[in-house]
């Protein structure tokens, strides 16, 4: 994979022909995709919709095709973005992506009679094409029968069978579209606007060339009978759900760790092995800090993203959203938006990332904007800290009041995140015009290239288009945080003098600005940098905290903290810092808080506009203020 | 609806059917996709799984499963075939 290809390959195509490949999803269309680019493949998303734009290269005895992987389709409807974009580029008139020079059709050989349906109307867009059959070892599996050269004969184009999973066919595809320049457009079918006409084509096309039964796969049949059992199903859901929220915590938990204490060695030794400048501090906590901040999600993302798209490409997926859909479909969302949503505990990136899966677009922003409310792991050491010191450690009827303090935040991220998408469906992202549909795809052994070439680009895609926002993005934090300088007196201990620098930066001038707004949610202007800086990371806001009072930072353990937070009184007045209603204040402001510049980013990158990321940081932010106030208000008079 | 013919979602489990058409209130882009999805006059269909909360369920059609809502398989019109 060299770098000027990888980057030439989002280039409009001037000069290279291109070879779009067209089918509907689930039709082994990425299968194709892989075997034909390999690692030259460049995922992005096209202007102003959350549809993917997938291109790559295909190289072979000096000759070069820039092989274009449109978006699955069912037909060509006005009302789905994924199948304008697809119809547009066929017909030449979409402005960021010239028309390709021919198609190449991914024919599912599982559901035959759709996929020549859906060919015939492909095909009336007059492009010279060629189809290649898919899971074409199913069609035997089945006992049927499929002659590819009467096929080919009828259709008017070449037809090549696959088999994907083995290779198969896959060597004289590449062939013959490094050879596309001979393929001729498909005579004209006739009438296609009728869907009862493209059928009536499609059963005459498959007579011609088909033998054999015409039920469907009996296999799925018998395992579905299990998978979807009214008792079997749902726990079988809940194991596959509980693995994969256990995988994306306790596997990916270890290499987290790793990678934090790896970046954390790193600062430590530019540390000691640099004067203490401000060139030091720029490279420690701006730089190393804010890409260790972003790497540390990458286990969670690989190790998601592999489960997923295993048990999307063995067929669970589907069955999962199957037996999820009406819960989900309470608040405006689908099945599909479970899996993400759950992946959001513990990060809302992967679960952002995971959203892609959702088919109808306005389902999918509504996934993505409401998955920040979910408690992630982030807000973790926040709650932890808040309730340790503030949260009285009876118990109430057997149950801790801490622990139930802890559950009850979870809670209040779920329902938010529920309540979110159930408001959004009645305002801003009224329900879709199409209507809700999915198909049980027949279990299959994955093609394990695909599973990890996905599991590649998604972590790709994170660490190259998120990096590149998230990281300015700390750096100008660290800047607020750190300018100007204050100058240092000899009287002062390192930790005053740190205390009070972060009251003289902009970021402390902006807390100290933000105390009337923040004054009837109990906060003062500690706080109040605490929040800004919280936006790095949320964690970051317990650093933060112990800086502005005054602690070592390089104290690892919170107990110091702890005492501080409890005890620590306003010098000029007197008055404790943090109190309880306080304290409840902050931890209601975190549980609704967009506090997270990473997510921004990917959020951004997903639908590929400010306005979207814009909307859920101010809409969520107006949310946390008013419980923080709230929260304050009512605890305060109750304490009092 | 004749006397013989019912919705979509109100067929019974396994029992089987023939599509006879889909409803004129149902809006075109909607009933357009259902047709790019084989719910076509005289397409087979038989309902083989329903959601454990009553709600999608799933229809073998044309060899293949599809899922559909009860808000939207309501307005296809299908003719149970003789047993």
């Amino acid at each position: 994979m060299s770098t000027p290809t990888v980057a030439s390959a989002q280039e409009p195509a001037s000069r290279s022909l291109t070879v779009a490949l067209v089918g509907s999803p689930n039709s082994g269309k990425t299968t194709i995709f892989n075997a034909l680019t390999g690692l030259s493949q460049k995922v992005a998303n096209y202007p102003g919709v959350t549809v993917e734009e997938k291109a790559g290269w295909l190289e072979g005895g000096g000759r070069r095709m820039r092989v274009l992987d449109l978006p699955g389709l069912y037909g060509f409807s006005e009302m789905s973005p994924d199948e304008q974009v697809a119809r547009d580029i066929l017909s030449g008139t979409y402005d960021h992506e010239p028309r390709p020079q021919a198609l190449l059709f991914v024919l599912d050989g599982s559901a035959l009679r759709r996929s020549l349906a859906l060919l015939s109307s492909v095909m009336a867009q007059g492009l010279p094409s060629a189809v290649a059959v898919t899971m074409f070892d199913e069609i035997a599996a089945r006992g049927g029968r499929l002659d590819c050269e009467k096929l080919s004969r009828s259709l008017g184009v070449p037809v090549f069978p696959i088999v994907g999973h083995r290779g198969t066919g896959l060597d004289s595809l590449a062939e013959a579209v490094l050879d596309s320049k001979t393929w001729k457009p498909a005579p004209p079918k006739g009438p296609v606007d009728a869907p009862g006409l493209r059928a009536a084509w499609a059963d005459a096309a498959l007579d011609a060339a088909y033998s054999g039964p015409k039920a469907g796969d009996a296999a799925s049949r018998r395992v579905d009978a299990v998978v979807l059992h009214p008792v079997a199903g749902p726990l079988i859901f809940l194991a596959v759900m509980g693995l994969l929220f256990q995988s994306i915590f306790t596997w990916a938990g270890p290499l987290q760790d790793l990678l934090s204490s790896a970046t954390a060695a790193l600062g430590g030794k530019v540390e000691s092995s640099m004067a203490d400048t401000l060139a030091r501090d720029l490279v420690v906590h701006g730089m190393i800090d804010g890409v260790g901040g972003v790497l540390v999600f990458l286990p969670q993302i690989m190790i998601l993203f592999f489960l997923v798209h295993f048990l999307e490409a063995v067929g669970y997926m589907a069955r999962a959203a199957f037996l999820a859909d009406r819960l989900m479909g309470w608040v405006g969302l689908q099945g599909r938006s479970f899996v993400a949503l759950l992946s959001c505990h513990a990060c809302a990136i992967p679960g952002i990332m995971a959203a892609r899966a959702i088919p109808s677009e306005t389902d999918r922003l509504k996934t993505m904007l409401v998955a920040p409310f979910v408690t992630c792991s982030a807000r973790i050491p926040v709650y932890t800290l808040l309730i340790a010191a503030f949260v009285p450690e009876t118990k109430v009827l057997g149950l801790g009041l801490q622990g139930l303090v802890l559950a009850g935040l979870y809670l209040c991220g779920a329902a938010a995140a529920f309540f979110g998408a159930w408001f959004l469906s009645r305002t801003t992202l009224k329900g879709s015009l199409l209507p809700f549909y999915m198909e049980l795809p027949p279990y299959r052994w994955p093609t394990m290239k695909n599973v990890f070439m996905a599991m590649w680009l998604r972590a790709k895609i994170f660490v190259t288009r998120a990096g590149m926002v998230i990281l300015p993005l700390s750096l100008l934090l660290w800047v607020l945080l750190s300018f100007p300088r204050l100058p240092e007196s000899p009287e002062w201990t390192p930790a005053q003098h740190q205390s009070r620098q972060l009251k003289h930066s902009a970021a402390g001038r902006l807390g100290v600005a933000l105390e009337p707004v923040f004054a009837p949610a109990g906060f003062d202007w500690r706080i109040n940098i605490g929040v800004v800086a919280s936006l790095a990371a949320r964690e970051v806001v317990v650093a933060t905290l112990a800086q502005i009072y005054g602690i070592e930072a390089a104290e690892e353990d919170t107990s110091g903290l702890l005492d501080i937070l409890r005890t620590a009184r306003d010098p000029e007045s007197g008055r404790p810092l943090m109190t309880m209603p306080t304290a409840f204040a902050l931890m209601a402001f975190f549980v609704f808080a967009l506090q997270c510049i990473s997510t921004l980013a990917i959020m951004y990158r997903e639908t590929n506009t400010w306005r979207w990321p814009a909307l859920a940081f101010a809409y969520m932010s107006v949310l946390a203020y008013a419980a923080a106030v709230l929260t304050y208000q009512i605890t305060s008079r109750l304490i009092a | 609806m004749q006397p013989d013919e019912l919705s979509l979602d109100s067929l019974p489990a396994s029992q089987s059917a023939r599509v006879v058409g889909i409803s004129s209130d149902f809006p075109r882009s909607r009933r357009e996709r259902f047709e790019d999805l084989g719910l076509l006059p005289g397409a087979e269909i038989s309902r083989i799984h329903t959601a454990p909360l009553g709600d999608p369920a799933a229809y073998l059609i044309g060899g293949g499963v599809l899922c559909l809502r009860a808000e939207d398989s309501r307005h296809v019109i299908v003719k149970k075939a003789a047993a």
